[in-house]
Formats: C-alpha cells, structure tokens, sequence
C-alpha cells in the first residue's frame, strides 16, 4: 500500500476537524456574541427601570418645589423662612423681569449662606443662563419632538412640567447641582437650588442596598454603580465586586437633568463568555469526533488494504488462469498438430500417435481440472455448489484421478505409493471428491515434485471417508499454513517459480465442508501431508 | 462639681432673665445676660452677650421621650479584629438600653452599604442583636450613603415626639461616594432642618476628622474621638445616655437686635445672621443641658446714665415630657456710665469665660487651618499665642474652665511640637466641637487635661475618657 491513500486518510481525519473546529469557534462565538448582546440588553433594561425611578422621584420633587416657587410677593422673612424650614432647599432665589436678582438681594444683609448662594451664583444671573435656557429649551422640545419619535414620551412627560417651570442644571463645587426654576406671570423667575447633598442621599435612599451574602445568595451577583461625569462614583450597590480595570459590562446614561450621571453595571466575566464550559464542550466535541473519525479511517484502511490485497490477488489469479489454460492448450494442439503429421505415416508406426493422443486427453483433463476449478470457485462465491450423492467406490474414483495424473507424475519422476482402504461402496459426490483429490495431487505435483514421492491413503468408516495425501516437498512454514486455505494465497506470487491459480486448496476446503467434512494441513521439514475426511452420511451433510 | 458649676451660674445670674415656668410642668430656662451690665458712655464699642438654655431634670418617675435611631456602623476592611468586635458588642449593649417603643436601624456598610435592619420597632432584641452578631469587616467605606440609608429608615418613622438620632461609627475615611466634608455637613444640616441629628465616633487615628466633627457639627450631633477600641463601649453608653434624656427638641433661639445696634458674629455655634436678626437651633437637650452661644455687638456712642436693650430673645422648643411646644422669652438692656469702676464690677465673669473661651476656640481653629496648610511654625505659634491669651484670662477671672482650657491647648501644641500631628489634629477638632457643643465645667475639664498632660498616652483610655463631662 504506497503512501497516496495514507494521505487521504490523514485529510479524511484532519480536513472535518478543521472544519468542525472552525466551525465550533465560529458558533461559540457567534453564541457568545448572542449572549453578550442579550445580557447587555437585559442588563441595559435593568439600568433603565433604575433611570426611570430616579426621573420619577425628581418628578416628585419638582412638584415640591414648584409649589415651594409658585410665590408671587416676595417678603424677605417669608423667604428665608422657606430656606430655614426646608431641608430639601440650599437656597431660594427670585429674579426680576429685569434680570436684577432681588432675593437674596447682593446689597442688603445676608445670611452666611445667602452670600454663599451670591458668590457660587454670580454667574448664573449675571449671564442670564436661566433666561437663555428658557428659549433654548423651547426650541429643543420642539425639535426633540419632530425629529426624534423615540423621545416623544419623554418630551410629552416632561412638556406640562415645563409650562411651569424646568430644571437647570448647575455646575460648581463637587460636581452637577440642580435649580428648579420657574418664570410667574408677573415675569419674575423664582427658582430654588435644591441641596445637593440631600438630593442625592436622597436617590440613594431609594436605590437598593448591598444585602449581605446569607441574605441573598440566590441570584446572580452583580454591581450597579452611579457614577458622575464618567469617573466619580455617587452609590453603588450589589455583592458583585469588579476589577477595578474592569469595562462597565452596560452603561446607561441618566435622562435630563441627571445626564452627567451614567448608571453602569457589571456582572462576573464568566457570564458573559460562554463560560469554561463552553470551550470545555467545543474541545470534548472535536476529541470525540476526532477520535471517531481516526477509527473510521482505521477501518477504511482496513478494509481497504483487505480488497487491495484481494485485488491483487485476483490479477494474479486472472494471470495464472489465463497462463495455465494457454498451457495445456498449446500442447493440445501441438500434439494434435504432431498426430496429424504422423497419421501421415501411419503404417510405419502406430504406438507414436497412440501416445500422442494420451498427452491430448491428459492435458484435456487438466484443462477440463483448471475450468472445473475455476467453475467451482465462481459458484462457491456464488454459493450455487449442491452435492450430489451417488453410489461409488472411493478407491476406484482415487485409481481414475490418478490414471489421469499418471502422465505427468511420471515425467517428474514421483513415485507413487497407495495405501487405499475405502473399498465400500458408499454415498458421495464423485464430482467432488474428484476434484479434492485431483487438486490435492496436482499441488504435489506442482509444488512438492522435488520430493519425488507421493503417498495416497484411503480408509472408511460408517459416517466419514477420510484421505492422505502426503508428499515429501519442501513443507509449509507455520505462519503460512492457515493462509494455504486462503483464495488466490501462494507461498511465492512469482510466475516462473511454479505454475498455480491459488485457489486449489481454497476448494478443497470449502468442498470438504460443503460435504459436511473438513481438511487439515500437516507440514515438517520432512514434506506436507493433507488429510481430508467427508462425511457419508447424508442427514449429516443435509444438516451442514 | 458639675453640680456647683451649674448653681454658680444660677448664682451668678442676678440677671435679666425671664420666664419662669412656675406652673406644674418644668420648663426649660433661658438666660440672656450681658458681659457687662454697665457700659463705659461716650463710645462706640464692642461688648458681648450669652444666651443660653437649660434644660430641666428629667423626672425618672415619667416615661422619656422614646427615641428613633439609627446605628450606622463602618464595617470597612480597617475595621477588622477587635474594632469591629467591640463595636458590635457596645451595638449589642446599646440595643439591650432600649426599650419596646423605641425605633431601632441598624445599617452597615463597607464598599456598598447593606439595611441590615429596617427601622422598626424594638419588641425583638434579640434579632437585633443577632444581626449585628453577624457583622464582619470587609471593602471600601461608603460612608455618605450609609448616612442617607440611615436617615432613610430613621424618617420612616419621623416623628416630632421622638428623639432621632443617627449613630455613625467610623475608622476611615469616606472613599465611596460624595466624601468632601462640605458635602457631608450639607448633608446634616438639611437633616437638622427635618430634626434628626447625626452623632459621629470617629475611631482611632485615621479617620477624617473634617467630615466627622462637620457632619455632627452642622447636624447638631455630638463628635467623639475615640482613640482606641476599649473606649468605645463606654462613648456608646454615654451617646445613648443622653439619647435616652433628651427633655427638648428644636429648641429654636430668635435674637432680635435693635435698631443702632450691630450682631457681629456668634460664637459657640451654627446661627444665621440676616440684618438685625439672629436665628439659631439647638437640635436636642438633655436633662440639666446648658448649652449656650456667646452674641458679639457693636454698640453706638451712648451718654452717660442712658439705658440701652441689647437684645430681645425668644425662644421656643418641643417638650419631650410633656409633648406640647413651649414658647420662652428673655429681653437684657445695658446702662452706660462714666465711671470706669462702675464699669468694672458690672462683669459677669462666667459671661466673660464664655467669651475667652470662644475666641480661644476660633484661635484653635485657626490653628488647625495652619496646620493643614503645613505652616507647622504658624500653627505652633497661634497655639502658643492662644495659651498666652487663654493664661491672661485665666489669671484675670481666676477662672478654673479657662485653665482647662488652656490646658487642652498646651497639650495640643506639645503634640504639634513633637509632630504627632495627627493626635493633635483630632484632639483640636474634637476639642472645638466638644466646647461648641456644651460648655466642659471647668474643674473636671482640667482634670482631664492635666491627664493629658502627664502622662499624653500610656493613660488607660477608658479612664481618661470617662472624664470628660457630659452634664
């Protein structure tokens, strides 16, 4: 077997794991992917329930503080009475229609924190933010709700509350400060700068806590954090406890006023790649069926190396056949040729054409032996061989096949000895055992003719005949001599060494058998002996 | 001798002072009394005014006010071994003073903070104190939201009738969340504006001292520094000692300053200042609590034999005992004369301590101003000037509170010298919140200073704190 196939066998194995591989990463991942984007839109959804209950507690408190701004005289006690009373409350502010602050007023005297309030604010009305984003809002509510469907409730939810009045948003400090604002109908704004501190430990009241671990083992830990301008973190809570390095697994940025505060959570790494299992499964998967696909390929090759070996056996066989049968031909018609010549001359000598004639009909019955054979085997693969049982005497059939043989035998000089017992008339197929014999004593002569000595044994008994045919050839190795019995095996495939279509003893055995027996091979250094035994009796045979 | 402090003053008021609630129920006395009762004439001049309150004694045969707190406790990683044990165990005790009206939270909190009990009402001790069993030490210190959750459960049950009090208990500093200390005081004084007050211990050396003594300051809560563990069962029974006797709440001062007359500023406390009108609230009293502010004024040129009002104080407050809102009243006038003599013996001394006291406490905070900037020698030097003005005073009076003090001070600027800045600095903090808070009575204050003095830190704490006067 040359190394073509191996390679086949190799790409047979390696190209489907290769593809199954590839295959794997690409569907994990892509699974991964599927995950990842599921996880993010469920986290992201969380996130945005959180968002929603933070805008509706700010809704709760700007209803507070538009009542807390809805003052249309401005008496400084009652003001500050509002700022002393209210915790919610920094600082109250009122500003004319003609942008002027008026409380709490720059000249006047003032309280630590009303001058706290003018200092952080002096800006703020100076600029006149306030009154900018008032008609900067308008004109963004109207273009928020043309352009972008998808805000639409947002705009509509905060639109009556902006009739009334409207967050600001205010940086100095540690960070993002609220006003809440609003314009009177008599064209002061009165606004009011909520305390940061307590808005926001406010919303951390309303957010979850960290239950501790015996509490609340059950579901899947993770870390919601709220986070200020992309870095300052404001509240976080859940057992989960992140890398610090760690990318937010979703973020979500706050609706207005909060849209310096992004909400971001994560969740463990391992949920979010299809976990060590995952690969686990994959590499499981491309073992197993890599391993099945090398015990194919094994069994390929197997199979494959059986039928090139028949293969080649059966060129070899066709060679041989066809050898043998040109063989005898070649002497029939040169010894018919030769007869012919001497019918010529027939009166000078008639022994000569007599002779000749006996060579025609041996050759002719080994031909006749050859196609028989070769029948036989073609029905044997066929399985269509039927015994057909007459009343013979064995020995006389072991005299006429050796008659046949006797010219040959004689030429190469091979004694032969008998030893013959079977003398009983009984029920066999004469066909068959014929040609055991005849194939048994043509691979002496073939294959032993060096011993120069061949022995023929017959004995009977009431259910079995049994035969020896022993010689002194050159023997059968042990490994080989449960191959003999192979079709198209040969100790030597050579040509030239000896003729033979390697499916004599293949025959016989199956003959043998067929006729409810069977045939043993004995071999020494001294030669080869075949015993064949086949039964007589016919319940037996019908049986087999 | 707290006792005869509180009856000299008592003595030594011949002063102005108003409304006694002579009926059955005790009321809660106000004094307003000047400096000086008589006024060199024909100048302008500076002169100050103390105005105090007293609460009354609690009657043990009435039932106190039941109370409504919340124990915030820091479980963050420092907290570990015994910090966190005797924490635990002064929780468990604090709770085992409790009673079934009162409203109890517990909240902990390292890098996240965790409800570890909802306010509710202590029929169940025992679950309580299991819970609080069960803490264990790990994290980061998000103290600001361990504040708000517990101000969240507190206001659960918020209730005028009730003492509220947050009980924050910490080792570090805030590193989760809003952690300036103007945020956190922002954070108490809008809670002090709904009544609850916020009582911060700061535990050992590495707190952050600013946010602690800001947040009880501006809440109108008390600031402990607690240097070691031991202590720590001893602050927590006195915080719950006078939780559990508070006789008033919200007692709000109004101070109304005639026209001609101007408020300069007020010493010894949080107040608003707006024109002629001065406003300030003490959050809580105790049984038998002094706590008083000391008024500074500009005084016009006046001639001799003129009568002048200083000031017209109105007060008002929610009486634990009894449930109902008292209203007090308090008026003082000045006289003015040419004679200095005069003049002279018109001082009420235990005003004018006040007074040095205060002044020497906003020279201490200087002091620690300095000492943040890192101008050591300008710390030094102010604390040093302070003991000489503190000494001066002392002498003058012949006043055992101001040697207290002054004590406190050389203490605080030996420390500065030998560079251990750090006990120096939570010494001064909580020196200037316990002498804004209530006024130390003299005798054990110095005590307690001279204590320090000896022997700074081999002293058994334990010891050394059970000094410190509380009433």
């Amino acid at each position: 077997m040359n190394r073509y196939p191996k390679l086949l066998l190799i790409l047979l194995v390696v190209l489907p794991l290769i593809l199954l591989g590839w295959g794997g990463i690409r569907l994990a991942s892509h699974e991964q992917e599927r995950v990842k984007a599921n996880i993010q839109r469920l986290l992201t959804g969380r996130l945005n329930e959180i968002d929603r209950s933070i805008a509706d507690q700010l809704a709760t408190l700007a209803v507070d503080m538009q009542k807390v701004t809805s003052i249309d005289s401005y008496n400084l006690e009652e003001l500050r009475d509002v700022v002393r009373n209210d915790p919610k409350i920094f600082q109250l502010f009122v500003i004319n229609p003609d942008d002027v602050l008026l409380y709490p007023s720059p000249i006047g005297p003032h309280t630590e924190v009303e001058r706290d309030f003018i200092l952080k604010a002096s800006d703020l009305v100076n600029d006149r933010q306030l009154q900018l984003s008032e008609t900067a809002s308008s004109n963004d509510g109207r273009k928020q709700t043309v352009s972008a469907p998808s805000q639409k409730m947002k705009t509509k939810s905060v639109a009556p509350a902006r009739q009334a009045g409207d967050w600001f948003v205010w940086n100095w400090g540690p960070g993002i400060n609220l006003i809440y604002w609003q314009r009177r109908e008599n064209g002061h704004i009165v606004g009011v700068a909520v305390e940061r501190a307590r808005w926001i430990a406010d919303i951390i009241a309303e957010l979850p806590d960290t239950p501790s671990i015996a509490q609340g083992a059950d579901s899947v830990p993770s870390r919601i954090q709220i986070v200020e301008s992309g870095k300052d973190v404001i509240y976080k809570w859940g057992p989960f406890d992140p890398d610090p390095e760690e990318a937010p697994t979703a973020e979500f940025r706050l609706s207005s006023p909060l849209s310096a505060w992004q909400l971001q959570t994560f969740v463990p790494l391992h949920l979010m790649t299809a976990e060590r299992s995952g690969t686990f499964n994959l590499i499981a998967g491309l073992v197993i069926s890599g391993l099945a696909l090398i015990g194919l390929a094994y069994a390929i090759d197997l199979q494959f190396g059986r039928e090139l070996r028949e293969a080649s056996r059966r060129v070899s066989f066709v060679n041989q056949v066809s050898h043998e049968l040109r063989t005898p031909l070649t002497n029939i018609r040169m010894y018919a040729e030769l007869l012919d010549r001497d019918l010529d001359s027939l009166e000078e000598n008639i022994e000569q054409p007599r002779k000749r004639l006996s060579v025609i009909l041996s050759e002719s019955q080994r031909l006749t032996r050859l196609i028989g054979n070769v029948l036989a085997f073609a029905r044997q693969e066929k399985q269509t061989l039927r015994v057909c049982r007459k009343e013979v005497i064995v020995d006389e059939i072991i005299q006429t096949v050796l008659d046949s043989f006797r010219p040959s035998l004689e030429q190469k000089e091979i004694e032969v000895e008998f030893d013959l017992n079977a003398t009983q008339p009984t029920m066999i197929d004469p066909d068959i055992l014929e040609q055991i014999l005849g194939n048994l004593i043509s691979n002496v002569e073939k294959y032993a003719a060096d011993g120069k000595w061949v022995k023929i044994c017959s004995s009977q008994s009431e259910q079995e005949i049994r035969l020896i045919v022993a010689d002194h050839g050159p023997g059968i190795d042990v490994s080989n001599r449960s191959k003999v019995f192979e079709p198209f095996w040969r100790a030597s495939d050579l040509l030239s060494q000896s003729a033979g279509t390697g499916i004599g003893l293949t025959i016989v055995q199956y003959l043998a058998r067929l006729h409810g027996g069977d045939v043993k091979v004995r071999s020494n250094g001294d030669g080869t002996q075949f015993e064949v035994n086949i039964q007589t009796s016919p319940e037996q045979e019908d049986e087999s | 001798m707290k006792m005869n402090f509180k009856s000299l003053i008592a003595l030594g008021i011949a002063a102005v002072l108003l409304h006694v609630g002579t009926i059955q129920a005790e009321q809660v006395t106000l004094d307003v009394s000047p400096a000086y009762k008589v006024l060199k004439s024909g100048k302008k001049q500076t002169t100050w005014l103390r105005v105090g309150v007293t609460g009354f004694e609690m009657k043990t045969d009435k039932e106190r006010a039941p109370v409504n707190v919340a124990i915030v406790l820091d479980k963050s990683g420092s907290m570990s071994g015994e910090k966190i044990a005797k924490a635990r165990q002064a929780a468990m005790d604090a709770i085992d003073r409790l009673g079934p009206n009162d409203i109890v939270t517990v909240v902990t909190y390292d890098t996240t903070v965790n409800v570890l009990v909802p306010a509710t009402k202590l029929t169940d001790k025992e679950y309580v104190k299991k819970a609080i069993a069960g803490v264990t030490s790990n994290g980061g210190t998000a103290l600001f939201a361990g504040v708000s959750k517990g101000a969240a459960e507190i206001r659960k049950f918020l209730d005028k009738e009730r003492v509220n009090r947050i009980i924050l208990l910490s080792d570090g500093l805030a590193n989760e969340g809003p952690s300036t200390p103007s945020e956190l005081g922002a954070l108490g004084a809008s809670l002090k504006k709904e009544g609850i007050s916020v009582s911060t211990l700061g535990l050992g050396l590495n707190y952050n001292e600013d946010l602690m003594a800001k947040l009880a300051g501006r809440s109108g809560g008390n600031h402990q520094f607690i240097e070691r563990a031991t202590e720590l069962a001893d602050i927590f029974n006195r915080e719950f000692d006078e939780v559990t006797s508070i006789v008033a709440q919200e007692v709000k001062v109004k101070i109304t300053v005639p026209e001609g007359i101007r408020p300069v500023r007020v010493l010894g406390d949080e107040a608003e200042i707006a024109g002629q009108n001065i406003q300030l609230v003490f959050s809580q009293l105790y049984s038998k609590q002094n706590r008083h502010v000391v008024l500074e004024v500009e005084v016009p040129e006046t001639e001799d034999g003129q009568k002048l009002q200083l000031a017209k104080v109105s007060a008002s407050y929610r009486n634990m005992q009894t449930g109902e809102t008292d209203k007090l009243s308090g008026a003082t006038s000045v006289k003015f004369s040419s004679k200095d003599k005069l003049v002279e013996a018109s001082l009420t001394q235990t005003v004018m301590e006040d007074v040095v006291a205060f002044v020497a406490n906003e020279q201490n905070r200087l002091a620690t101003d300095y000492l943040d900037a890192g101008d050591i020698l300008k710390c030094a030097s102010t604390l040093d000037l302070n003991s000489r003005f503190l000494k001066e005073n002392a002498d003058k009076y012949d006043s055992v509170k101001l040697r207290g003090i002054l004590l406190g001070n050389k203490y605080q600027l030996e420390a500065v010298q030998s560079r251990d800045f750090n006990r120096a600095r939570k010494d001064m903090r909580f020196f200037q919140n316990t002498i804004t808070d209530n006024a130390p009575a003299g005798a054990e204050f110095s005590k307690l200073q001279q204590q320090k003095l000896q022997t700074p830190s081999q002293q058994p704490e334990q010891q050394q704190r059970k000094q410190v006067p509380r009433r």
